[in-house]
């Protein structure tokens, strides 16, 4: 009898109940009165999007291959950066003319402009008296497909306007161009495209706070270069500064004050994320909040929340932030 | 047996890893590696009578990936009754639930017969409290289960034709499998996650011709269609009302597809008693691969080859057996592909010695894959060659045999040298990797064996010293070999008046080293600790044994992850870390049940 009993357990137990149960929803949890904002940069990241605090907008979006290279705008300036959203290089070449150059093969490596946006280092560099033939490694679209190269002469830069040679790197025809700057914004950008063109991306330097775009890192550990995606700080006058001691919400304006801010442009930048390999997707780092400075002076804490959108959409940054 | 939570399980022979080891069933060879390597999980083993494992290659007789050896798995064909049946159930305290049956029905030259069954694991992770059923659970961190929830449903059918002594099967045969592996809760609010739902299904048809048209000539016929499409999709999951939604990155999808044909037939000529005989035979394979990660999405390869060998009974006592392989491969260069077996057998001693050469063809991954945007760009290598091997074996074995024992010893000795290895590898300074052959890979060793029968008792004593090149990864080395040994016991005692029986199976792996690159870029040895594992099985026999009732104990000693002592690895790479053995102690309750009617 019992062995019959047995029998009709083992038989049941495997026919009939080993079958997948649903689970049991959590419950929501509440959120508090922090604002909440997402911006939509889309998965293959291919706008560059100008976002301000204080009105929580976004102010400004371009596509990120519009242009290749920024010119300094302030009275002095003289710099001239890198589209780093494209993963663009740069290199010094040793001829005057630029007829001499036709191909990469004269050249022993390439630079890339710095990530924390200090003007002592970009890849091309203190170009004044220079006026030798620089290569420019357009770097790619959104799609992973090449922008070919550029070959440019700088020769000056006077009363805010600059002035430049440039070819395709396999042309003999250069073309000349005069660059106007305009002090309300940061950089004016080029694009090589349409044989050359000048173009005010950028809105006006005090009314935006934050920047997403993709931008390069060169991971050392390895010496590769690499896109990264998140947010970079206006270079005019915003301040900020990572923290990942305190509790999002014990941050006062007191303890803001108190801190050291920094310059650099990548904070946040994007180490608010880490991709998981084993599970392929960003995992947001919560424990890191952003106290920021903005233009104008005031104070933020802001902490990013989300990669994803409600599809589970990647290049959807979502932040919760708080004035202090 | 090496275990993988993503991939499956994977087997290795004699030190060398499973994408060297072909898996057949009934001589058809299993489709669908990934990463290398064939899902042992995913083989119904219901209809299986018994399982061949020939250690050293048979490249001659079934060519690529036989390299370090060959699982060929047997279904059952012979029968005596006209109706045959069979039922088993197995519960494991894990949440393993198994069900399989089939039935057999034989008339005069034919015979048809079904089987089909369900596998179902309703997921563990350690630390997991028992339940007897499963049982809805809360969507929060703890829904990540280390063994993910797995669903297998397969069936196959089979008709034969035996007129005089020749045989005609035809067979079909369906697999499918589901696996769920749960996301984590997204930090900060833990309200969302990325689900990722792994599913696979494999089919074939084959017919199965072999026959004798004299006493002096014999002949064998197989061809088959196997088609096997794995998918992966990921969808992105509402935790708190458990509303999904396919995720709308297109790279958290992914589907791979293998389909092949093949055909091998071969006559052996000469009397059974003769002195010389000959087999000659032709094996053609055609396989093509689709997924978006394939140059062009899809691409094929075909392999014709043409085979033979002769027995040569020198004297009673020595045989020669010399074999040839000789193929064209649409990719590649196929190497011509020779072996040579000796076996001396006088009295109650045999020795054995062979030399077989072994191949890999590369795969159409290796030649074809292309993953390239912004910042990847690998590209297969379309002028790969063969992986090659040579492989030599020593092999005594000595039978002794009173009145109520038969003891059996075993004693061999191997030696697995492995050239062009295919790995991937950067190409200059740059971000572009490509896959070449430039791997090198040596194994060698010694097994002994006792096999041991005495009235109640049947035992059985292994142990075997391996050892193997110490590999960083393909392409880097370092000097000289490590060693590592293993131990199997295997203790059965028959209660003959009860009806019963009792096992003990005991495995010990020994410490198996290894060497790594730290994160300061210095070479540095680890450790992969040595692991024992335990099973204990009692078993009662019933209405003249037609029903077997099993109790059990797995891996009693608790066993789950090792330590693989060492550095942590870089951003891509594992490293160091636990390697996962088992979900640990688990009991088991079984029923087999088998009948047959005249």
């Amino acid at each position: 009898m019992e062995v019959k009993r047995f029998f009709q357990i083992v038989f049941l137990t495997s026919i009939l109940i080993g079958c997948m149960k649903d689970e049991i929803p959590v419950p929501a949890s509440p959120k508090g009165d922090l604002n909440t904002s997402q911006i939509l940069m889309g998965s293959d990241y291919k706008y560059q999007i100008y976002y301000d605090l204080e009105t929580d907008s976004v102010i400004k979006q371009n596509y990120k291959t519009e242009w290749d290279l920024g010119f300094e705008c302030n009275n002095e300036g003289w710099h001239v950066v890198l589209n780093t959203s494209k993963l663009m290089t740069a290199s010094r070449t040793s001829f005057d003319l630029l007829s001499e150059v036709l191909d990469t093969n004269v050249i022993d490596g390439w630079e890339y402009d710095e990530v924390s946006g200090n003007l002592d280092s970009t890849a091309i560099g203190d170009w004044r008296g220079f006026n030798k033939v620089f290569i420019i490694d357009r770097g790619y679209n959104e799609k992973g497909k090449r922008q070919g190269f550029y070959k440019i002469i700088f020769d000056d830069v006077k009363d805010g306007s600059f002035y430049f040679r440039f070819a395709e790197l396999g042309s003999t025809e250069e073309k000349s161009f005069v660059l106007s700057t305009d002090p309300s914004i940061n950089y004016m950008y080029f694009s090589f495209d349409n044989e050359g063109s000048q173009l005010a991306l950028e809105p006006d330097k005090e009314i935006w706070d934050l920047v997403f775009t993709q931008y390069t890192y060169v991971f050392f550990d390895v010496d590769v270069p690499y896109l990264v995606t998140g947010a970079l700080n206006n270079p005019y006058k915003c301040l900020a500064k990572q923290d990942s001691l305190l509790k999002f919400e014990d941050i006062t304006r007191e303890i803001a004050l108190g801190m050291d801010l920094s310059d650099e442009i990548d904070i946040p930048g994007y180490r608010w994320k880490t991709y998981d390999f084993d599970n392929s997707y960003y995992e947001i780092n919560t424990e890191k909040n952003y106290i920021i400075q903005t233009a104008t002076g005031l104070y933020y804490k802001l902490r990013f929340i989300d990669f994803y959108n409600d599809s589970g959409e990647n290049g959807y940054p979502k932040f919760e932030f708080q004035s202090l | 047996m090496s275990q993988d939570n993503a991939l499956g399980s994977s087997a290795s022979l004699q030190g060398v890893s499973g994408e060297n080891v072909k898996i057949m069933i009934d001589g058809v060879p299993v489709i669908g590696r990934q990463d290398g390597n064939i899902d042992l999980n995913q083989i119904n083993m219901n209809n299986i009578e018994r399982i061949e494992i020939v250690e050293g290659p048979l490249s001659v007789n079934y060519g690529t990936n036989a390299l370090a050896g060959t699982i060929n798995l047997i279904s059952r064909k012979d029968q005596k009754e006209n109706v045959v049946t069979g039922f088993n159930t197995y519960y494991e305290s894990v949440g393993q639930y198994n069900i399989d049956g089939r039935v057999s029905l034989s008339k005069k030259a034919h015979r048809i017969g079904f089987s089909g069954g369900r596998n179902y694991f309703d997921g563990w992770s350690d630390g997991e409290e028992f339940t007897l059923i499963p049982k809805s659970e809360p969507a929060d961190t703890s829904r990540i289960k280390q063994w993910n929830p797995k669903e297998q449903v397969f069936g196959d059918v089979q008709y034969q034709l035996t007129l005089k002594s020749n045989t005609i099967r035809l067979f079909a045969n369906v697999f499918e499998e589901a696996i769920l592996d749960r996301g984590s809760p997204r930090a900060p609010y833990y309200e969302s996650a990325f689900d990722q739902h792994f599913k696979t299904f494999r089919y074939s048809i084959g017919a199965d011709l072999s026959g004798t048209t004299s006493e002096k000539v014999s002949w064998k016929f197989l061809t088959s269609y196997n088609d096997y499409v794995r998918s992966k999709e990921t969808y992105f999951k509402d935790l708190t009302n458990l509303e999904e939604q396919l995720s709308a990155n297109s790279a958290d999808h992914d589907t791979s597809r293998f389909e092949s044909v093949m055909n091998r037939a071969s006559v052996v000529l000469g009397r059974a008693s003769a002195r010389i005989r000959g087999e000659i035979g032709y094996d053609l394979f055609f396989e093509t691969a689709y997924g978006k990660r394939i140059m062009e999405k899809t691409a094929s390869m075909g392999d014709y080859a043409l085979f033979g060998s002769v027995e040569w009974n020198v004297s009673p006592q020595l045989l020669i057996k010399p074999g040839l392989r000789i193929a064209h491969n649409t990719k590649y260069n196929a190497p011509p592909v020779p072996a040579i077996n000796i076996k001396y057998a006088k009295g109650k001693s045999n020795l054995r010695a062979s030399y077989a050469m072994g191949f890999r063809t590369p795969s159409l991954k290796e030649l074809h894959f292309e993953f390239v945007d912004v910042n990847h760009n690998i590209h297969g290598n379309d002028d790969l060659g063969a992986e090659t091997s040579h492989n030599f074996q020593l092999d005594a074995g000595y039978k002794m045999v009173t009145n109520q024992t038969v003891t059996n010893f075993e004693l061999g000795l191997f030696y697995n040298n492995i050239s062009n290895m295919i790995s991937l590898a950067q190409q200059g300074g740059s971000a572009t990797y490509s896959y070449i052959n430039i791997g090198k890979y040596k194994t060698h060793g010694i097994e002994a064996g006792v096999n041991y029968t005495h009235n109640h008792w049947k035992n059985t004593v292994g142990f075997a010293y391996t050892g193997r090149s110490n590999q960083i990864d393909d392409s880097v080395m370092v000097n000289g070999m490590s060693y590592s040994p293993e131990m199997r016991l295997t203790i059965l005692y028959e209660f003959k008046k009860l009806e019963g029986n009792l096992s003990f199976n005991y495995k010990y792996n020994g410490e198996l080293p290894s060497y790594t690159v730290d994160e300061g870029g210095e070479i540095v040895e680890t450790k992969i600790q040595a692991y024992q594992l335990l099973d204990l099985i009692g078993s009662k026999f019933f209405w003249s044994r037609r029903i077997t009732l099993s109790f059990g104990v797995k891996n009693l000693l608790d066993v789950k992850n090792i330590q693989n002592s060492g550095p942590a690895g870089g951003v891509h790479s594992g490293g160091a870390g636990d390697v996962p053995i088992s979900w640990g102690r688990s009991y088991f309750a079984s029923l087999k049940f088998n009948m047959g009617w005249k």
